[in-house]
């Protein structure tokens, strides 16, 4: 019992989730059923595999905000270079796109040494200037069908129950997992985020492995841009803006990874985003406002960050005692 | 001695990089197009930055303290849709009063929850945006909101002028001195530069960082309310959307200014220099007829090349 007790307070999001969802079963119509679950997690999952990328910088003790103007960015750019040069080659520039952001962003903050909120805000707006220019002010709309099935094929394709877009989300999970823990890099990257100066002096490269993981955040970025687009059947400029990267954050942070780097892993990443989810569809079950919505998610965000500094204070009260 | 100060003059433009970058971006402009050059834009520039940079003000006391409040856009919109709504209700001195009340209480509670609480101020400031952008549009009903008579003295503030001199461009300089000299003069902005500095150290020298940090939160939730009231009574009217993404703005404009991310140091002055090098650019953007969206593409090339060239300059002074 003491075990779990334990288990429990370190992982703060699992009680939490279960709270949540034993309140929503018993007093929400509807969200109890495979359908609706599965709906949810299928709506969260482009979300979700921004958020994999941002667990890796965010582990790594830094931030990425330029996620949410990088999203329309890549998203206009699939669907826009699908006429010209095809659909698939128009994805890997964008993804490509995407590297190219995370390359800068990681050159700023690690080599360059400028603060990640400083660089990843200015390449938020450069994105978003970029992403602009490219729409012209118009939505793109990618209709060719060459290849016999469409782009919209692809984001509203299922296996069972399970959206194409959730099955790519589920491997990228099993892969982040695997890179965080059990190759070098994912253990750099804990060293790194808990002390730079002490994982420089133990010989890793901490300069490399802050630039990798800022390029696996603008790669997931890009996914996610693409996903959306793919998911949607259209880009618009505003696509994501103004605070697709501060959901995602949250999303990080409510599972648990610290914002001051070190703690964390992916499938805190999970429970985060969907408990966000979540709460979004009891909303939207109940018939709430959408004006409402916006403000519970508020302060369910302040909420969790409050009950989690109340566990973390009684554990380390508790660590001080004994 | 004359090469003496030949190097104390170096060293002072050395400090004031941020001016000798202002000064240049306009002499761009004002060499490059005609209409810029116009004295009407440059009183113009002041009108339109009045607001941010009122904004500014109290955001450099935040970030000195340590912290963020990226809650400042939908706290302009709620306060400038209260302002406007209230004018006609109970009258214009009742509303601004009601206004800043609004702003400082909005204030005080994620100042409560930053200092006492010691919550992230990322996350709860992000709560605090997307609770007061709810306010917003609850309070409209997401409708646009307007004043029955566009030309009652209350607009003044936003449209009038003393001679050539825009009032809100008159409130905007008085509000930034008096910042400026509570930060550089007053024990509390004393209080507020260590704190950020090393909140641990000040606590155990018997100051009460909770309560400073409180305090940074309500300056800022008082210099938006200011800010809203000279944007809505430039309009005369208000949406609940109007603050959307201002405090990206704000923020760049801090940033340019010179205050460390981390806490610590900053100047209300320097952010005004910061607030009116984006406004140029904004101002000359749209003059000279480029897309409107360059400008965020060189918004961004801009902070990068100030914030560099601040970090080497920082470097070799450490070195």
């Amino acid at each position: 019992m003491g075990k779990v007790k334990a288990f429990l307070s370190k992982h703060t999001i699992i009680p939490i989730w279960i709270v949540c969802f034993v309140l929503a079963s018993i007093f929400v119509n509807g969200f109890l059923s495979v359908n609706n679950l599965f709906n949810v997690f299928n709506q969260n999952a482009m979300k979700g595999i921004m958020a994999i990328g941002m667990t890796f910088v965010i582990i790594n003790s830094y931030f990425d905000m330029s996620t949410c103007t990088l999203v329309a960015l890549s998203a206009s750019l699939a669907c826009g270079l699908e006429g010209s040069i095809g659909m698939i080659p128009g994805i890997i520039v964008a993804l490509l796109v995407g590297c190219l952001v995370g390359c800068i962003n990681g050159f700023l903050v690690a080599y360059a040494k400028i603060n990640a909120f400083v660089v990843t805000l200015a390449m938020m707006l450069g994105c978003r200037g970029v992403g602009y220019i490219y729409h012209a002010e118009q939505s793109l709309i990618p209709n060719n069908t060459d290849m016999g099935w469409a782009f919209i094929d692809f984001g509203a394709g299922k296996v069972g129950p399970l959206s194409y877009i959730s099955i790519i989300f589920i491997v990228m999970l099993l892969i982040a997992h695997y890179v965080l823990k059990y190759t070098t890099h994912g253990r750099n990257t804990y060293a790194v985020g808990g002390n730079e100066n002490s994982a420089f002096n133990a010989g890793i490269n901490t300069k490399l492995v802050t630039f990798i993981n800022f390029v696996i955040c603008g790669f997931t970025g890009a996914l996610g841009g693409v996903l959306y687009a793919a998911f949607s059947g259209a880009s618009t400029p505003t696509l994501g803006w103004p605070d697709m990267h501060m959901l995602v954050i949250a999303g990080v942070v409510l599972g648990g990874t610290k914002l001051t780097g070190g703690v964390g892993n992916i499938w805190y990443t999970l429970g985060g985003v969907m408990l966000l989810g979540v709460v979004d569809n009891i909303m939207n079950l109940l018939n709430v406002q959408t004006y409402v919505n916006t403000m519970i998610t508020g302060l369910i965000m302040i909420g969790i960050l409050y009950l989690d500094k109340v566990m973390m204070n009684k554990k380390t009260k508790k660590a001080n005692l004994e | 001695m004359e090469s003496q100060s030949n190097k104390n003059f170096l060293t002072t433009l050395k400090k004031q990089g941020i001016v000798l970058a202002m000064i240049l971006v306009y002499l761009v402009f004002f060499v490059i197009s005609k209409q810029f050059r116009t004295f009407d834009n440059f009183i113009l520039i002041f009108r339109q930055v009045a607001t941010i940079a009122v904004m500014g003000a109290g955001m450099t006391y935040v970030i000195i303290g340590g912290n963020f409040d990226l809650s400042v856009g939908s706290l302009l919109s709620l306060c400038c849709v209260i302002c406007i709504d209230l004018h006609d209700k109970i009258g214009p001195i009742p509303a601004m009063i009601v206004t800043i009340i609004v702003g400082m209480a909005s204030g005080v509670i994620s100042g409560y929850l930053c200092g006492y609480l010691r919550l992230n101020s990322m996350i709860v400031t992000l709560g605090m945006m997307n609770v007061l952008q709810a306010a917003a549009m609850m309070y409209t009903n997401g409708q646009f909101v307007q004043m029955a008579d566009s030309n009652a003295w209350f607009t003044k503030i936003g449209k009038g002028s003393v001679g050539p001199v825009p009032i809100s461009a008159i409130i905007m300089v008085i509000f930034i001195i008096i910042m400026g000299y509570y930060l550089n003069r007053s024990v509390y902005g004393h209080q507020v530069m260590s704190v950020g500095g090393n909140d641990e150290a000040c606590r155990y020298s018997g100051i009460n960082d909770k309560m400073v940090i409180l305090k940074t939160f309500v300056l800022s939730g008082l210099s938006t309310a200011i800010g809203a009231i000279l944007l809505c009574s430039r309009g005369a009217s208000a949406q609940c959307t109007i603050g959307e993404s201002y405090e990206f703005d704000v923020i760049s404009g801090v940033i340019l200014g010179g205050a460390s991310l981390s806490g610590g140091s900053g100047s209300v002055y320097k952010t005004f220099v910061g607030v009116l090098i984006l406004g140029i650019l904004d101002n000359g953007f749209v003059i000279i007829g480029l897309p409107y969206y360059l400008q965020w593409v060189a918004q961004c090339i801009v902070i990068l090349i100030a914030v560099y060239i601040d970090i080497m300059t920082k470097r070799k002074k450490g070195a």
